[in-house]
C-alpha cells in the first residue's frame, strides 16, 4: 500500500482521541485572541459567510424589483410625487447593487476560499503546526473585520452607488464622503489580503513537513499558493490605487480628472492591473479544491498533477497580462485593445488543461455521487459555461456589442458564483466532516444541490439571453420585451436562494445532529485525513513524514491498463 | 526526528550561513554611492537632452544596485529571495510597459481612418459619415487633431449614424 | 502593516515550551529549530518588501504620465524644489542605511555596544530627514504650491511667461499633487522607520539580541534601505528634471 505514511497519527491506535481545538480551551476571549490557524479559519468562514447572506439577501430584493419593467418595489408608495418617489428608488437600486457588488467581491468571495479555508486546511495539508506567522494571521482577521465595518459605514452613510469598481471621473464628482470611506474599507481589506498571502507564501516555503516535496503538494496547496502570489503582487496597487483616488476626492490631485489634464482611463488601468489578477484570486482557490473533491469522491489519482500544478502558476502569471479587456470601449487605444484582447486569449489555456485534467480524472473512476462531488460536476458545468463566455467577451469585436449588457454580468456569475460558490460547497460539504467531526445529512445536502442547480442557471442563463439582446445592466427598469427572461430570472434567483437557505439549515443542524465520524470518512489519503476530526490543537501528534503523493488511494488497482496512474 | 527537516526535505538545520562582510566594504560601497549621488546632481546640469532622464536614471539603478547587493545583502542571501525581488520588478514592468502601450497608441487609428481620411487616400467610396456628436471634455483636448466631420465627404442630409463608424464616447 | 510583520518575528523572543535542545527560548513553538524560524522570517520579509514596491509603482506610473505628457510644466514646476535640500536629505539617507548596515554587522558578529551605537546614528539621520521634509514643505505650502484646486501659487509662470492664478489643464499643481503623495507616502514610510528603529533600540538595549539569534535587527534594516532605495530614484525625479 504505497499511501501516505503519517507515523503514529493513523486514527485508532497510538493515541486515544485526544482533546479537539474547540474544546482545547474556552469562552469568548480565547477565540477572538487566538493563535490558532485553525480557529482564525473557522471565525473567516463566519464572517465571511454573513457577508455572502447579507449580499444575497440584497441581490434578491433587487432581482424582486427587475420583475416587472418599471419602478415600483423600490418606490415610496406614501410618496404623492411619484416623479420624486421613483428617482428616489433609482437611487436606491443603484446602492443596492453597489453594496452587493462590493460585499460579494471584497467582503466574501476574496478572502473565503483562502483565508477561511485556506487557514484551516493550509497547515493541515501541509502537515505543518500552524502558519509561519500565526500573529500575522490573527492581525489579517481583525484588519478583515476592520474594512468590512468601514465599508458598511460607507454604504449605509449613503450616497454610494459608484458600483465596485469606483470609476473616475463618476466617483470624484461625489463629494469627500462616501466614496473615500468606501475606499478606505477596500483599502484596509486590501492588507488582510496581502497578509494573508505574505502568510501563505512563507508557510508553503518554510513549513512543510519532512517529505513534502512540491510535487507532493496537495493541487488545493498549489492553488493556494498561486493565488498568494497574485494576492502579494496586485493588491498592494490596488492600495495605491485607492489611495490616488482618495487623494484625487479631497486634494483634487487631478491625476485621473481630466478637467485638469489626468486621465480616467489611467484609473481604469490601475484598477484593473489589481482586479482582473483578483478575478484570479477568487476562481484558483476553486479550482484546487475541484481537483481534492473530484480526485477523492471518484478515488482516482488526479489526472495530470504537474500540469494542473503548474497551469495554477501559469495562470496567475498571464492574469497580470490581460487587464485591458475590461477597457475595450473605455476610450483605451485600438491597438492595447487588439493586444490585450489577443493576450486573453492565452489564459484559455491553462484553465482548459485543467477542466480536461479533471474530466480525465473522473474517466474510469469510482465516481460516489454525494453532495461534495455533485457540486463537484455542477462545477464543471457551470464554470465552463463561464470560461466560455468569457472568451466572447475578450474578443474584441464582440465585446463592442455585449458590454455592458447582462451578458457581462451573467458571465461573471457564471464564474464567480458558478465557479467560486459552487466550489466552495463542494468544498464546505467535503471538509465538513473534518472541521467539525461530524457528518451532515446526505439526502439533505442532495435536494440542496438540487434547488441550487436549477436555481442558479433559471437565474443566469436566462440573463446570457437577455443580454444578448440588449438588456444593458445597471438599470432598475426596462423595456417590457425583456420582461419573460426577467420573470425566469427573478424566480431562478429565489429557488437558489432557498437552496442556500436550506444548505445553511442543514449543516448548522449537523453541527448538533450530525453523526460522529472518524478521521478518514472519504477514504482520503492528503494529510488533513491523518489526524482526528475535528483536528488537535497542535494538528498532528508527531510530526508526519510523507513518502507518496496525496492521490494515491489504496483502491487504485494499479494493474489495470486504463486505471490508475495517469 | 523531525529537527532536521526544513522545506520538506532533510537538510542543515544552520540553513542560512550568516556571512559577515568587513567594514571596509561597507565604506567602499558608501562612498561609491556618495560620488554616484554627485554625478546624478551633475548629470542633470549637463545638457545632455532627451538622454538626461535614461542616464538619470541608469545612475539611480547603479545606487540601488549597491544598496540591495550590499546593504540588503541580496548578493550572499538566499537565491529565492533574489528571485523574489526581480520578479517583482517584473511585474512592475509589464504594469508600466502594457499602460503605455496604451497611452502611447491613443489616437493612432483615428488619424488613420477616421473622417474619411483613410478612404480618400487610397480612393475609397465611403458610407455617410455619422453626425458628429458632441465629446466632451478629456477625448477632445487630449487629441490635437480635431474631429473635423464635415471635412469629409459626408452627404449631410441623410446623416445615419453609422453605429460602428465612431469611436465609443463616453 | 510594516509593524506587524515585525511583531510577528518578536513572537520569537518568548517561545513557550522548550521542546528539545535545539529549541532555544527565541524559537517560536510552531517552528521545529532556529534555522526554519530565520528563514521564514526573512522570506516574508522579502514578500512584504516586494508588496512595498509595487504599492510605490503605481505612484512612479503615475509621476511617468504625467511626465510623458506634460513635460515642459513638470520641467518649469520642479524649479520650485529646493534641489541642494533635496540632496542633502540624499545624503542623510544613504548615510543612515550605512549606519543601518553597520548596526545589523555590529549584530551578526554580538557587538551589542556598537550595534546600538549605530542604530542611535541612524535615527538621527532619520530624524534629520524628517527635519528637511518639514522645512521644504512648509516652504511649498506657504507659497500656494499645493496639489490640484489648492494651488494658488502667484509666481509661477508658464514657458510662454504668462502668470498663473489657479489649477488649469496640464498646470502645475499635478506636478505638487504628485511631488505631496510620493514624497508623503516616502514621508511616511520614514516615519514608521523610526518607529522600529526605536523599538529595535530598545531591544537591543535589553540584551534580546545575540550572534544566534539578530532576526529582527536584519529585518528592520532590509526595511530601512527599502526606504533609501525608494528615495534614490525620487529625487532625480522630483527635483532633478532635466
Amino acid at each position: 500500500m504505497a499511501t501516505t505514511t503519517v507515523e503514529g497519527v493513523e486514527h485508532g491506535h497510538g493515541h486515544a482521541h485526544e482533546v479537539d481545538f474547540y474544546k482545547e480551551s474556552h469562552g469568548l476571549k480565547s477565540w477572538l485572541f487566538t493563535l490558532d490557524h485553525k480557529r482564525i479559519g473557522i471565525m473567516y468562514l463566519v464572517g465571511t459567510l454573513t457577508a455572502f447572506m447579507i449580499a444575497g439577501i440584497l441581490a434578491l430584493i433587487f432581482r424582486a424589483e427587475l420583475l416587472t419593467p418599471q419602478i415600483d418595489l423600490l418606490v415610496n408608495a406614501a410618496n404623492p410625487n411619484f416623479q420624486e418617489a421613483a428617482s428616489l428608488g433609482r437611487d436606491l437600486y443603484n446602492k443596492l447593487f453597489t453594496l452587493h457588488g462590493a460585499l460579494m467581491v471584497f467582503v466574501f468571495i476574496i478572502p473565503v476560499v483562502p483565508a477561511a479555508l485556506g487557514n484551516f486546511f493550509l497547515p493541515l495539508m501541509l502537515g505543518a503546526k500552524d502558519v509561519a506567522f500565526p500573529r500575522l494571521n490573527l492581525l489579517s482577521f481583525y484588519i478583515w473585520v476592520l474594512g468590512t465595518a468601514i465599508l458598511a459605514v460607507a454604504v449605509l452613510a449613503g450616497q454610494l452607488d459608484t458600483g465596485w469598481t469606483f470609476y473616475t471621473p463618476y466617483s470624484t464628482t461625489k463629494g469627500v464622503g462616501p466614496v473615500v470611506l468606501a475606499n478606505l474599507g477596500a483599502f484596509v481589506l486590501g492588507f488582510s489580503s496581502i497578509l494573508t498571502g505574505v502568510n501563505f507564501i512563507v508557510t508553503v516555503h518554510k513549513m512543510r513537513a519532512p517529505g513534502m516535496t512540491w510535487n507532493r503538494m496537495p493541487l488545493f496547496i498549489w492553488a493556494l499558493y498561486a493565488t498568494a502570489v497574485i494576492q502579494v503582487l496586485a493588491t498592494p496597487v490596488l492600495a495605491i490605487t485607492l489611495l490616488l483616488l482618495v487623494a484625487e476626492n479631497v486634494f483634487n490631485i487631478g491625476i485621473f480628472n481630466p478637467a485638469m489634464g489626468g486621465d480616467p482611463v489611467l484609473f481604469q488601468h490601475f484598477f484593473w492591473f489589481y482586479s482582473h489578477p483578483a478575478v484570479y484570486i477568487m476562481i484558483l482557490p476553486a479550482f484546487g479544491i475541484i481537483s481534492e473533491v473530484i480526485s477523492v469522491h471518484a478515488k482516482k489519482h488526479i489526472f495530470g498533477y504537474k500540469a494542473i500544478a503548474l497551469s495554477s502558476v501559469a495562470i496567475a502569471i498571464i492574469s497580470f497580462l490581460v487587464w485591458g479587456h475590461h477597457m475595450f470601449v473605455s476610450g483605451q487605444s485600438e491597438f492595447a485593445g487588439a493586444l490585450f484582447s489577443f493576450l486573453t486569449f492565452a489564459v484559455a489555456v491553462p484553465t482548459a488543461i485543467k477542466v480536461f485534467s479533471w474530466i480525465a480524472t473522473l474517466y474510469g473512476g469510482s465516481i460516489t455521487l454525494n453532495t461534495p462531488m455533485l457540486y463537484g460536476l455542477m462545477f464543471l458545468f457551470t464554470f465552463t459555461i463561464g470560461g466560455l463566455t468569457g472568451l466572447f467577451l475578450g474578443a474584441l469585436s464582440t465585446d463592442v456589442q455585449l458590454h455592458d449588457s447582462y451578458f457581462v454580468v451573467a458571465h461573471f456569475h457564471y464564474v464567480m458564483m458558478g465557479g467560486n460558490v459552487i466550489a466552495l460547497l463542494a468544498a464546505l460539504h467535503h471538509w465538513y466532516p473534518k472541521m467539525f467531526g461530524r457528518m451532515y445529512n446526505e439526502t439533505h445536502g442532495k435536494i440542496g444541490a438540487a434547488l441550487v442547480m436549477i436555481g442558479f442557471n433559471l437565474t443566469f442563463f436566462s440573463q446570457f439571453m437577455m443580454g444578448s439582446r440588449g438588456m444593458a445592466r445597471r438599470y432598475a427598469e426596462y423595456q417590457p420585451e425583456f420582461q419573460p427572461y426577467h420573470i425566469a430570472s427573478t424566480i431562478g434567483a429565489f429557488i437558489l436562494g432557498l437552496g442556500l437557505f436550506f444548505t445553511l439549515f442543514y449543516l448548522v443542524r449537523g453541527l448538533f445532529k450530525g453523526k460522529k465520524v472518524g478521521a478518514n470518512p472519504w477514504g482520503a489519503v492528503s494529510l488533513e485525513w491523518a489526524t482526528q476530526s475535528p483536528p488537535i490543537m497542535h494538528n498532528f501528534h508527531d510530526t508526519p513524514h510523507v513518502d507518496s503523493d496525496p492521490y494515491n488511494f489504496p483502491e487504485i488497482d494499479h494493474s489495470r491498463a486504463t486505471g490508475g496512474h495517469h | 526526528m523531525a529537527k532536521g527537516y526544513i522545506r520538506g526535505r532533510e537538510a542543515d538545520i544552520h540553513e542560512s550561513h550568516h556571512h559577515v562582510m568587513p567594514i571596509a566594504t561597507y565604506m567602499k560601497v558608501f562612498g561609491s554611492l556618495m560620488v554616484l549621488t554627485v554625478l546624478t546632481v551633475l548629470v542633470s546640469e549637463a545638457d545632455l537632452g532627451s538622454a538626461s532622464l535614461p542616464v538619470a536614471m541608469l545612475v539611480a539603478v547603479i545606487k540601488s544596485a549597491f544598496v540591495i547587493g550590499f546593504f540588503m545583502h541580496l548578493k550572499y542571501d538566499t537565491r529565492f529571495h533574489s528571485f523574489v525581488f526581480f520578479g517583482t520588478l517584473l511585474f512592475i514592468g509589464i504594469f508600466f510597459m502594457l499602460t503605455f502601450v496604451d497611452i502611447n497608441t491613443r489616437g493612432t487609428l483615428d488619424n488613420l481612418h477616421a473622417n474619411g481620411r483613410y478612404a480618400v487616400d487610397h480612393g475609397l467610396t465611403v458610407r455617410p459619415e455619422p453626425v458628429p456628436h458632441e465629446h466632451t471634455g478629456h477625448e477632445e483636448v487630449n487629441q490635437p487633431i480635431p474631429h473635423e466631420g464635415e471635412a469629409a465627404p459626408a452627404h449631410e442630409g441623410e446623416a445615419a449614424p453609422a453605429a460602428e463608424g465612431e469611436a465609443p464616447s463616453h | 502593516m510594516s509593524t506587524a510583520m515585525d511583531v510577528e518575528h518578536g513572537h520569537a523572543a518568548h517561545g513557550h515550551d522548550a521542546h528539545g535542545s535545539d529549541h532555544p527560548a527565541f524559537v517560536a513553538h510552531h517552528f521545529d529549530n532556529a534555522g526554519q524560524q530565520e528563514g521564514a522570517a526573512k522570506l516574508g520579509m522579502w514578500v512584504f518588501l516586494a508588496t512595498e514596491l509595487l504599492m510605490f509603482s503605481g505612484l512612479f506610473l503615475a509621476y511617468f504620465y504625467m511626465r510623458s505628457q506634460y513635460p515642459e510644466m513638470v520641467l518649469e514646476a520642479h524649479h520650485e524644489l529646493n534641489k541642494w535640500l533635496g540632496g542633502l536629505n540624499t545624503v542623510f539617507l544613504i548615510t543612515s542605511s550605512l549606519t543601518m548596515a553597520l548596526a545589523v554587522r555590529a549584530a551578526q558578529v554580538g557587538n551589542r555596544k556598537q550595534s546600538s551605537m549605530m542604530l542611535v546614528a541612524t535615527i538621527l539621520f532619520a530624524c534629520g530627514f524628517m527635519v528637511i521634509k518639514y522645512i521644504e514643505y512648509s516652504a511649498k505650502i506657504e507659497h500656494g504650491l499645493l496639489p490640484g484646486a489648492n494651488f494658488f501659487a502667484q509666481h509661477v509662470t508658464t514657458a510662454g511667461g504668462e502668470m498663473i492664478q489657479k489649477a488649469w489643464y496640464g498646470g502645475p499643481q499635478l506636478f505638487f499633487g504628485v511631488y505631496f503623495l510620493m514624497t508623503g507616502l516616502h514621508g511616511v514610510h520614514v516615519l514608521v522607520g523610526i518607529g522600529l528603529l526605536v523599538w529595535i533600540l530598545i531591544r537591543t538595549n535589553k540584551g534580546q539580541f545575540s550572534e544566534h539569534y539578530y532576526t529582527p535587527v536584519e529585518n528592520v534594516g532590509l526595511y530601512w534601505h527599502l526606504v533609501d532605495l525608494v528615495w534614490i530614484f525620487l529625487f532625480p525625479l522630483l527635483y532633478l528634471v532635466k
